[in-house]
Order: structure tokens, then C-alpha cells, then sequence
């Protein structure tokens, strides 16, 4: 036998066993969107990470002499108004959008449960948090994030802080609901009657079983950010035009619309797949960790 | 009270009084409660849903919910000091420690997403000076010792691989974890059936002589407390109406409400077609009259019942009734 097929046999078992432990995975496998979702995902992340090696180009290299170069073998996406690669623009974009929306997803996944089960675990500051929370959603999420990214001044790490400071609230208010259901388990008594601490019942016995609303909600929050962000940079509040952003493009394609449609067309069907792919991710992990949410918002 | 033993007991609740805050305002849950336990003594604390058994059981561990939860009176000595009284700290302390308790739903009681021997070191770890190992090894010895078979295999299971009945074992495996000298155990069978009711009974007297532990048994299960307590307190509408020997309570019981409570129990050796039933339910705590709260149930019902709230009185052997009836071992 060939050691190939040696190495076959011995993952195969290996793969199997990975689907009986996580049934989960198992199922997530089998759901058409999650799958679909994944791949769109996927497709972007890769992207992202390997900009080196899909594009030589520098993003910001000026080419007076290519401007508005419509997708060719040379420039498979084409050239913009002052001739820089669109290709290089994009892939590097893909690289600031996606970790501003990772830093949201962060930021959301620490203070959002943080606050969040403050709120619902401490019933005492439940009024105080979610009246406040009550009072930043109010807004509009591109108005406060307008607002925000305006007072603090445009660059990347703002638009992240404004993002985080719009979406937190949300991510709160789910948390809070999950952890006013299970504090009210029998477990979370049973452990009260054995002696563990607030902080042990919370972080040990409720919040691991808030665990499912969670991932979904972030995964959600993870697309409307990306889609936020690009739109703060295309108002000029996000990270500073040299900077490629697919908002940045956008907005810098707009006057040209006509002319050379691919300066705007490709960047927001790379945003589309972006969002598209998540929500569909976020869809398929609500069906299979959340079946209740499924009929609730059916 | 006049127990025959001379030493303080252990247990000691004193005219506890509980409000709950409701948006009707406030109830009277618990309205005058008094008892004792003495070191190694079951107790049965009987009586029908929603008459405050396991508010009483969760105020001595300071578990109830504050708001609406509100303890307006009473004190609950604990050893010698009064647990009403304690700080957070000291009381996380003796929870689970010096007082355990186990709960009703075994199917609900343990997480579901940690294994059990994780759940059980975490207790002992908790409150005693051991190593993980240490913690585990003593698991599962517990775990062994309430009857679970391959107990050392058994900690990595989760709670969902295992039948209700090995869910109450291992419930009362981490409630004995650390030896408590009193375990509060709130309905422990309720939710079982009916053979695995009797195998838990079985245990928890076993362990209960082996430890010489005091236990609290809140039930509405007559047959339990006759195969397992040592004195029983009736409990209605949030006080005692009668406190006795479980002997003396079933042969010869005086308050009007725990004979209804006998008499509708089936009997083995006569044929009935309708077992009697106490007609008419208990009255919300918001419709409590001034008198006795069993009154407008009792067929025993004289004006003087409507008057004042009958106190708990001796009627002689430590046998104490709350009835106009029974007043200074008057036998009727």
C-alpha cells in the first residue's frame, strides 16, 4: 500500500470519530445554508488572509497612466480614477473590513455578555443597563455610529469603537433573555445550595448555557458590521481614504459610475458575498444550535 | 418546646415570618413558623402545594429570591448562630458544607453541558483543601457509596447519559460530598417512580445512619414519611398546625386537617370506591380570614376558630397541635 493510502485509512476513522463527538458538526454539515453560507464566508476569509499572494500590486501605487482600465488579463478587476489596482484595493479591503468586523464580534462576545449578564443575573442593575441599553438603540445603528466615529474621528480603529458601541446594547438585551431563563434552572439553584459564588454560577453554570443565542446573535452582528463599516467609510467616517476599505471604494467609484461601472460593482459584490455568507452562516447555526428561535421568528 | 433531649438542637427555627412582594402587595408565605432538629433526627415537613414547605427549607440556606423574597421576623439558629443574621460569604460557606440540600427535579438538577465528575470535585473543591485528583478520587467513592456502579467511569459521563434515579444518586452523592451535618431534601422522590422512589428512600436512610445526619424532609407523601421520618411537622396555609412522633401522628392525630390528610389515604385492607378528599381548597394567602386558616375547611368549625390564630400547644410526649380543640391536652 502506498503510504497515501496508509494516511487515508488512518484520518478516516479519525474524521468519523470527530462527527460522533460533535453531532453538532454532523448536523451544521448537512444544513444547505450553513453549508453555502460557509463557503461564501470561507471564499472572502481566504481572501483576506492570502491577499500577498493573490495580487503583487501595492493598493496604494498611483499609475497616472492606467486610469480607469476596464477588467483585463493585466487588471482582472480594472483600474480606478488615479489608476491603482482594483484587484489590490479589493483583496486589502477585504483585509480592513473583515477585522473591523472581527473586533465588533469581540468586543460584543466580551462586553455584550458581560453586560448583558450583569443585567439579567443582578436583577437590581437589570433596570439601570437595559434603560440605558433601551436608550442607545433608539437610534438608528448608522446614525449613533455616525455620530460616534464622527466625534472620535475617522480612522479604522473608531469605526470598530462606534460599530462595538452600536452593537453591544443588542447583544446584551439576548444575552440578558437567555441568562433570566437558565438563572431560574434547577442546576443554578442546586449549585447556589453547594456553595459557589455569584461569579462561579455565573460564568461556570449560566453562561455556558447561554452559549447557542450567542454565537448565532454574533454571527449576525459580525455581517451588520461589515456592512456598517462600509458604510461609514463611504460617508468618509471610517478608516482615511488612502486606506482601501470597500466602503472607501465605493465612495471613491461613485463619481464614475457610469463610466466605469467595476469600481463600484466589484467591491459591493464582494460586500454582498460577505453579508450574504454570514447571514446564511447565522441562519444555519440558529436552526441547528436554537431550534426555538426558528419557530419563534417563524 | 419540650424535647426530650437536653442538648441545644441543631436546627432551630424560631417564629420565621416571610413576605413575598407581589403586585397585588405583599403575601404572607411563611406566618409564624417554629421548629426543631436535633443532631441525627429526620424530620418530615408535610403538607400540600403552596404551604411554604420549601420556602421554610430554601430561607434556612438564604437561597430565596430577595425581591419579591422577604424575611420580616423569626430567627433560624443553625449550631448556635443565627442564620438570618450571617454575611453572604459565611453563608456560601456552610452551604453545601454544614448544610446540603437536594432538590425535586433530578432530571433538571445537575448541568447539562459539564460532566458530573467535573460537577461533584467542583463542590468539594469548594469547600475542602484537596487537589483535583483528591477531589476526584473522593467523587468517586461518593458516587460509589449511593450505589452507582463503575463509579470511577462514571464522572466523565454527562448528566444526559443518565436515568433520573442515577441523576437523584448523584444529587444526593454531591449534596453528602463534604458531610453536612443537615441535608434539606425538597420532595427527593416526588419525580421518580415508584420502585425508584423506595431505592432512593432506601439510600438516603442508609447514609443518613451512616453520617449520623440530621435531615429536613419536605413532602406531601404520607407514605414516605411514615417509612422514613422520625418526627413530622404539618404545615397549612404557611404555619404548623401539629408536630409529633411519626407514631403518634399517624395513630393518633389530633389537628383536623392532618386526620383529612390520613383519611384520604387508601387503605390496603378495605375496599373503598372514593377515597375522602378535605373538601374546598386553600384559601389564597390574599383571602387568609383572621382565625384559623383551615377553618372554612374544618368540620370541626366553632366560632372561636374564626377569631384569633390557634397557637401551637402542648397536648403532652412532645406532641404539639394548633387547633381551639386541643388546648392544654384537652382530648375531645
Amino acid at each position: 500500500m502506498t503510504p497515501a493510502a496508509d494516511a487515508a485509512i488512518a484520518v478516516a476513522p479519525d474524521r468519523r470519530r470527530l462527527l460522533q463527538r460533535w453531532p453538532t458538526l454532523r448536523r451544521l454539515l448537512r444544513h444547505p445554508a450553513f453549508v453555502a453560507g460557509a463557503v461564501l464566508f470561507g471564499f472572502v476569509l481566504l481572501v483576506a488572509i492570502f491577499a500577498e499572494l493573490i495580487t503583487t500590486s501595492d493598493p496604494m501605487r498611483l499609475s497616472v497612466r492606467n486610469r480607469f482600465k476596464p477588467p483585463s488579463l493585466e487588471h482582472p478587476f480594472g483600474t480606478d480614477n488615479v489608476g491603482r489596482s482594483q484587484l489590490a484595493r479589493i483583496v486589502y479591503g477585504a483585509r480592513v473590513s473583515l477585522l473591523i468586523g472581527f473586533s465588533v464580534v469581540v468586543m460584543n462576545a466580551v462586553f455584550g455578555v458581560l453586560l448583558g449578564a450583569a443585567a439579567g443575573y443582578f436583577r437590581r442593575l437589570d433596570n439601570i443597563l437595559m434603560r440605558f441599553a433601551d436608550a442607545l438603540m433608539a437610534f438608528p445603528a448608522v446614525l449613533l455610529a455616525m455620530a460616534i466615529a464622527a466625534a472620535l474621528g475617522p480612522s479604522s480603529a473608531t469605526a470598530a469603537i462606534a460599530l462595538s458601541a452600536v452593537y453591544i446594547p443588542r447583544t446584551a438585551r439576548i444575552v440578558r433573555a437567555s441568562v433570566l431563563v437558565v438563572r431560574e434552572m434547577e442546576y443554578v439553584q442546586a449549585a447556589s445550595a453547594m456553595g459557589a459564588s455569584d461569579a462561579r454560577i455565573i460564568f461556570k453554570h449560566v453562561l455556558p448555557n447561554c452559549l447557542a443565542p450567542l454565537i448565532v446573535q454574533l454571527t449576525f452582528i459580525f455581517a451588520y458590521a461589515v456592512l456598517t463599516e462600509a458604510v461609514l467609510s463611504y460617508l468618509g467616517l471610517g478608516a482615511a481614504p488612502p486606506t482601501p476599505t470597500w466602503g472607501n471604494i465605493i465612495a471613491e467609484g461613485r463619481d464614475y459610475i457610469r463610466e466605469a461601472t467595476w469600481i463600484t460593482l466589484i467591491p459591493g459584490m464582494f460586500l454582498a458575498t460577505t453579508v450574504l455568507g454570514l447571514n446564511l452562516l447565522g441562519d444555519g447555526l440558529r436552526d441547528v444550535l436554537d431550534p426555538r428561535l426558528k419557530v419563534m421568528q417563524g | 418546646m419540650t424535647s426530650p433531649a437536653t442538648d441545644p438542637p441543631l436546627l432551630s427555627v424560631r417564629d420565621l415570618r416571610i413576605d413575598f412582594d407581589t403586585e397585588q402587595g405583599p403575601i404572607t408565605a411563611i406566618d409564624g413558623v417554629s421548629f426543631d432538629v436535633r443532631a441525627g433526627e429526620v424530620l418530615g415537613l408535610v403538607g400540600e402545594s403552596g404551604c411554604g414547605k420549601s420556602v421554610t427549607a430554601l430561607s434556612i440556606l438564604g437561597l430565596l429570591p430577595v425581591p419579591p423574597a422577604r424575611v420580616t421576623g423569626g430567627e433560624i439558629r443553625f449550631d448556635g448562630t443565627n442564620l438570618l443574621a450571617e454575611r453572604r460569604a459565611a453563608m456560601r460557606a456552610v452551604r453545601g458544607k454544614r448544610i446540603a440540600m437536594i432538590f425535586q427535579e433530578p432530571m433538571s438538577s445537575l448541568n447539562p453541558v459539564f460532566t458530573v465528575g467535573d460537577q461533584m470535585t467542583e463542590t468539594i473543591r469548594r469547600h475542602e483543601r484537596v487537589g483535583r485528583s483528591e477531589a476526584r478520587r473522593r467523587a468517586a467513592a461518593m458516587l460509589d457509596k449511593v450505589g452507582i456502579p463503575a463509579a470511577t467511569s462514571r464522572l466523565d459521563d454527562y448528566p444526559h447519559h443518565m436515568s433520573g434515579g442515577m441523576r437523584q444518586r448523584v444529587m444526593i452523592a454531591m449534596a453528602l460530598s463534604c458531610t453536612p451535618s443537615l441535608l434539606l431534601a425538597d420532595e427527593p422522590t416526588t419525580a421518580l417512580d415508584v420502585t425508584i422512589q423506595a431505592q432512593i428512600l432506601d439510600l438516603l436512610r442508609a447514609l443518613q445512619s451512616e453520617f449520623r445526619m440530621a435531615v429536613v424532609l419536605i413532602t406531601h407523601d404520607l407514605g414516605v414519611v411514615a417509612e422514613f421520618v422520625d418526627r413530622v411537622a404539618v404545615m397549612y396555609s404557611g404555619r404548623i398546625v401539629e408536630t409529633a412522633d411519626v407514631a403518634v401522628v399517624f395513630e393518633r392525630p389530633r389537628h383536623p386537617y392532618t386526620r383529612g390528610l390520613l383519611a384520604s389515604l387508601p387503605a390496603i385492607d378495605t375496599e373503598q370506591a372514593r377515597l375522602p378528599a378535605i373538601p374546598g381548597a386553600v384559601p389564597s394567602p390574599f383571602e387568609r380570614s383572621a382565625g384559623c386558616s383551615f377553618s372554612p375547611r374544618c368540620n370541626d368549625v366553632v366560632a372561636a376558630c374564626r377569631v384569633a390564630v390557634p397557637a401551637l400547644a402542648d397536648v403532652g410526649r412532645g406532641h404539639q397541635v394548633a387547633c381551639v380543640h386541643h388546648r392544654g391536652g384537652a382530648v375531645p
